[in-house]
């Protein structure tokens, strides 16, 4: 164990990941719409006020982070990382299906081991969303057929599901970007416009637990970045 | 050669995890991280939550046997008369909530419109517990006549017999809450009220009223000052407790400025509070913001 915790990162699913690539451009970030409704409103305010941002080009995984993938950097880096005690930790998810219960330094942690980082949040909104106003990766209706979340009236999934088996794909190809698991990205929390008050990170696309509303391409929202959740993984950027 | 490989170098001036040694192992990186935490972001996140103080947790209530996920539950307490009513309740318990360590509990109460069992998709507080580890529970007024059939809280003394203390909805969360401190190890220290709109009025309320049971509230959308419990609360001797409240600059249905008398009731009570007086926001709740309502009231 140790003799391998020692040795460079082997060839592995993280090395051989499937990246997609997203050229450099102008990302219209955040809800153009800032109008509300009484009532039944889909978007929520501090997805405002849209402004542009010059994203360079990056290249981000194609589906998020699974199983497998966590299990060879867990058996890379050795039994040091700071796990914590939650019984839950790396053990719920199925080796194809994404990772779960990984708090945002786990994630970092994860990525730079991978030779990648987390994407930023304008890197993430852009490999959903693409340079228009979509709703979702793929354009604007949802269903279970498209994302794992919560309907309502039931969940579509009872965990998250493996990636790329769904007509989900962004403009750019990626997967699951909508639903199955919520993601870390790297930015601390901050309404747009402001500078981040505290150490809250920022969560984007949703997890199978959430609602339609959280699943939109705009939609964020933050948590502690030692909280773990059966809802919340991640995908590095590179 | 493999157990030099595995040699971690001694101090050369370099950060090498996790290429040359495992995580946490490098006593460069330590330097490196603590002048910069995000000189090395594998290194430097690995040390943050290795390092990390333990969550504080107040103590239990000693209960167990509860089961995790989403449940139903109904409680014979009394109404606005004294005749006995069953009121129903659901609650969520996130897998995310160890049994052996005792755990937070918010209520969360809907408005006039929004039964309980719309609620965790209204609020989307389900994904918010699954990361903070806490349960919830989702209550509902009664179902009465009031402005046509609503789900009615008892929010203005009229509407029930006795003084503010003795409100029935009192009972009914009360009740619950003994329910649950039985069945799971609840975080004594950690038990909160939350509402929207009418819901939002109740939770200052309770807060209020029975700082023994509730250490705080959020309120969204709420009013303190059209029913005038502001007054009320002013005499009472309620031990600064805390707050979070949201309230939208165009909502029609309860006009921002109770959100602002919400805050100055807890400025002139002295209570540690947050208030989100959101531009252009409606009468509605905003579940973005459920993780930050948590951690405020939790911390």
């Amino acid at each position: 164990m140790m003799l391998l915790a020692c040795a460079p990162p082997p060839d592995t699913p993280a090395d051989a990941s499937e990246r997609v690539s997203v050229p450099a451009t102008t990302l219209h970030m955040g809800h153009p719409d800032a109008t509300f409704g009484a009532y039944g409103n889909v978007f929520k305010e501090n997805e405002f006020t849209q402004h542009d941002v010059e994203v360079a080009a990056f290249e981000i995984d194609a589906l998020e982070v699974t199983g497998e993938r966590w299990a060879v950097f867990l058996y890379a880096v050795g039994t040091g990382l700071a796990g914590g005690t939650n019984a839950h930790y790396h053990a719920m998810q199925p080796d194809t299906g994404p990772v779960a219960w990984v708090s945002w330094y786990d994630a970092t942690a994860f990525c730079a081991w991978a030779g990648g980082r987390l994407p930023g949040e304008a890197e993430w909104e852009l490999a959903a969303k693409g340079t228009d106003d979509r709703s979702y990766p793929w354009g604007e209706d949802l269903s279970c057929d498209r994302a794992a979340y919560y309907t309502g009236s039931t969940w579509c999934a009872d965990a998250p599901l493996p990636g790329g088996e769904r007509d989900d794909a962004s403009p750019y190809g990626a997967h699951d970007m909508a639903g199955n698991v919520a993601e870390w990205v790297a930015d601390r929390y901050a309404a747009y416009g402001e500078a981040p008050a505290g150490e809250d990170r920022v969560l984007r696309g949703g997890g199978f637990h959430d609602t339609a509303s959280a699943l939109r391409t705009t939609a964020r929202t933050m948590a502690d970045p030692l909280a773990r959740s059966p809802g919340v993984g991640f995908r590095c950027a590179y | 050669m493999l157990l030099l490989a595995c040699t971690a170098p001694a101090t050369d001036g370099a950060c090498d995890e996790p290429a040359a040694v495992p995580y946490g192992e490098d006593a460069d990186c330590d330097a490196a991280c603590a002048s910069d935490p995000d000189a090395f972001p594998g290194p430097c996140a690995h040390r943050a939550q290795r390092d990390a103080p333990a969550r504080e947790v107040g103590p239990g209530s000693g209960g167990s046997g509860g089961s995790s996920g989403t449940w139903d539950g109904v409680v014979t307490v009394p109404d606005g008369d004294g005749d006995p009513v069953d009121r129903h309740f659901r609650v969520y318990v996130p897998e995310s909530a160890d049994p052996s360590v005792p755990a937070g509990l918010i209520f969360v109460l809907g408005g006039f419109r929004t039964d309980l069992y719309g609620l965790a998709e209204y609020t989307g507080m389900n994904a918010a517990a699954d990361l903070g580890g806490f349960l919830v529970v989702y209550g509902e007024g009664e179902w009465r006549d009031y402005t046509g059939w609503v789900w009615v809280w008892y929010v203005y003394n009229r509407d029930f017999d006795g003084g503010w203390d003795q409100n029935p909805d009192l009972v009914y969360l009360s009740t619950i809450a003994d329910t649950l401190f039985g069945l799971y190890e609840i975080d004594l220290s950690r038990v909160f009220v939350a509402g929207h709109s009418r819901g939002a009025a109740l939770s200052v309320i309770a807060a209020y009223e029975r700082p023994d049971l509730f250490a705080g509230f959020a309120a969204q959308s709420g009013f303190v000052a059209t029913n005038g419990y502001d007054t009320r609360a002013l005499d009472l001797d309620t031990p600064p407790g805390r707050a979070f409240v949201v309230h939208g600059t165009d909502d029609t249905d309860v006009p921002v400025e109770e959100g602002d008398a919400i805050a100055a009731l807890l400025d002139e009570t002295g209570w540690d509070y947050e208030y989100l007086r959101l531009e252009g926001v409606t009468h509605e709740w905003q579940p973005q913001y459920d993780p930050q309502l948590w951690s405020f009231l939790a911390r």
